[in-house]
């Protein structure tokens, strides 16, 4: 090969650059997903938890089709249907901003798995602590928020942590709608130069994502550390 | 017309017949993905020098890069690594007679078992140290102790997460066909591809995954109710 190792590095390096522009946008539209379905998600763990049949059947239901239908589908159904629903009253959504859907569209169905998930680690917490909380004379909320929920952000966080790196690498699909995010800009630049940059720029690509998900779990490690505190569990027995 | 019903209709019955290979390919993986996570799962919390790094390396890595990037790994580079191997040892290894079904299961194992390990660590970190120390005050040994107590209270706690990953998974079974597995998808594609009713044959692939998925998770809840049996939880 003409060039030798020189070459092949500049190769190899030059897609970064560009693609690299949209980096902020992929991680608000993470970000922004994490946080909105993470709210969604808690509402429909609590609606899902709570005695009252109706509301446990509608969040079962929204459930299901959110964990049972393709995120594409979902996509497109956000992106074409909702303005055409808004046109029927007058709202014309033509030229809003592809991303606000995208965001809608993943914040609905991340809040499905993060409700799986948030169910799985508030169910893991031992119903003594609940007891002992009641018995020191602490009412629902106080119990809650002092007791129970810092048990079970710690319990949940390595399958938080999960969800979140499947959401960063499905946040690649909001290309198909229009959003110039990593996905967006790495097709640009393939079609930039006719086709002939595919190789680079999508291992460029593999190599954004997978240092992004290293990013994610770094996090995930720190707020770990962070819960971890004084927590006596099969993991930290001696022996 | 603006979808071609007979299309759909006819399609159906035939794309059903991809599910059986699509079951077998996800429920393989899952169990395969399940004793690789659980053992990579072991090695980072007991902390065995090389093997805990190398895990997270390969938790990270798995994880990290997309699912389609882990298939093409798999049934591209490990047939040659195979065939190297089976060089340096003097064996007469034919790269072609690998079942592509094994590879796709391989594949499809090693990337769950990256975020099966993750779901394992966060199961037996919520279960309380005193289980494990009265198992020892009985006289149990580790093992014992984590097979007859531990684990069956870690499953009640990993269904619903384990039900999470599998569905992803089992939508993830639709990229086998970029190596050569006719599965659901890839089944479809092949019948639209006669009449270019592509749309009509997406949406019947829709309507498959769908009520596969509600089954799976009512049976996936099933469990989780079977599980928890006998365990006092929370009230709301």
């Amino acid at each position: 090969m003409t060039g030798g190792l020189p070459e092949l590095l500049k190769t190899l390096l030059e897609p970064f650059g560009f693609v690299l522009r949209a980096l902020p946008l992929s991680v608000l539209i993470l970000a922004l997903s994490v946080v909105f379905g993470s709210m969604l998600g808690m509402l429909l763990t609590f609606a899902r938890l709570k005695k009252n049949p109706v509301s446990s059947k509608i969040a079962a239901v929204f459930i299901s089709f959110q964990r049972g239908t393709p995120i594409l589908v979902q996509l497109f159904l956000i992106y074409f249907g909702i303005p055409r629903i808004t046109q029927m009253f007058g709202l014309d959504l033509s030229s809003a901003d592809p991303t606000i859907f995208a965001v809608l569209a993943f914040t609905l169905n991340e809040s499905a798995f993060l409700s799986e998930t948030f169910r799985s680690s508030y169910l893991a917490v031992e119903k003594g602590q609940q007891e002992a909380a009641y018995s020191v004379g602490m009412n629902g909320w106080q119990s809650f928020h002092r007791i129970i929920l810092p048990q079970a952000v710690r319990i949940g966080l390595p399958n938080f942590g999960n969800l979140v790196i499947e959401l960063f690498k499905n946040t690649s699909l909001s290309f198909t709608i229009g959003v110039m995010d990593l996905m967006g800009r790495a097709n640009q630049f393939i079609t930039l130069d006719m086709g002939v940059k595919q190789v680079q720029t999508y291992f460029a690509l593999a190599v954004i994502y997978w240092i992004g998900c290293i990013g994610i779990e770094r996090i995930i490690a720190l707020l770990e550390k962070a819960f971890v505190r004084g927590n006596a569990s099969v993991l930290t027995a001696k022996g | 017309m603006f979808l071609d019903w007979e299309f759909m209709v006819s399609a159906f019955p035939k794309i059903l017949q991809a599910v059986p290979i699509a079951l077998m390919i996800s429920v393989a993986s899952l169990l395969l993905g399940f004793l690789i996570g659980f053992l990579l799962a072991l090695c980072r919390t007991l902390h065995i020098p090389v093997l805990s790094g190398f895990a997270r390396f390969y938790v990270s890595f798995a994880r990290g890069t997309p699912l389609l990037v882990n298939l093409y790994l798999v049934y591209f580079a490990l047939p040659v690594f195979v065939y190297s191997i089976g060089q340096s040892m003097g064996w007469n290894v034919n790269i072609n007679s690998i079942n592509r079904y094994a590879l796709a299961i391989t594949a499809f194992a090693l990337n769950s078992a990256a975020y099966i390990s993750e779901i394992v660590r966060s199961s037996l970190s919520a279960i309380n140290v005193g289980q494990l120390e009265a198992c020892y005050s009985v006289g149990m040994t580790r093992s014992q102790a984590l097979y007859r107590v531990v684990m069956p209270q870690a499953m009640a706690i990993a269904m619903p997460n384990l039900s999470n990953h599998y569905i992803s998974l089992f939508k993830g079974t639709s990229l086998a066909y970029s190596v050569t597995v006719v599965e659901i998808l890839g089944r479809a594609k092949v019948l639209a591809s006669q009449g270019y009713t592509y749309l009509e044959a997406y949406i019947d692939v829709a309507v498959i995954y769908w009520v596969l998925c509600i089954l799976f998770e009512n049976l996936f809840y099933l469990i989780e109710k079977r599980i928890k049996r006998f365990r006092a939880e929370i009230k709301v």
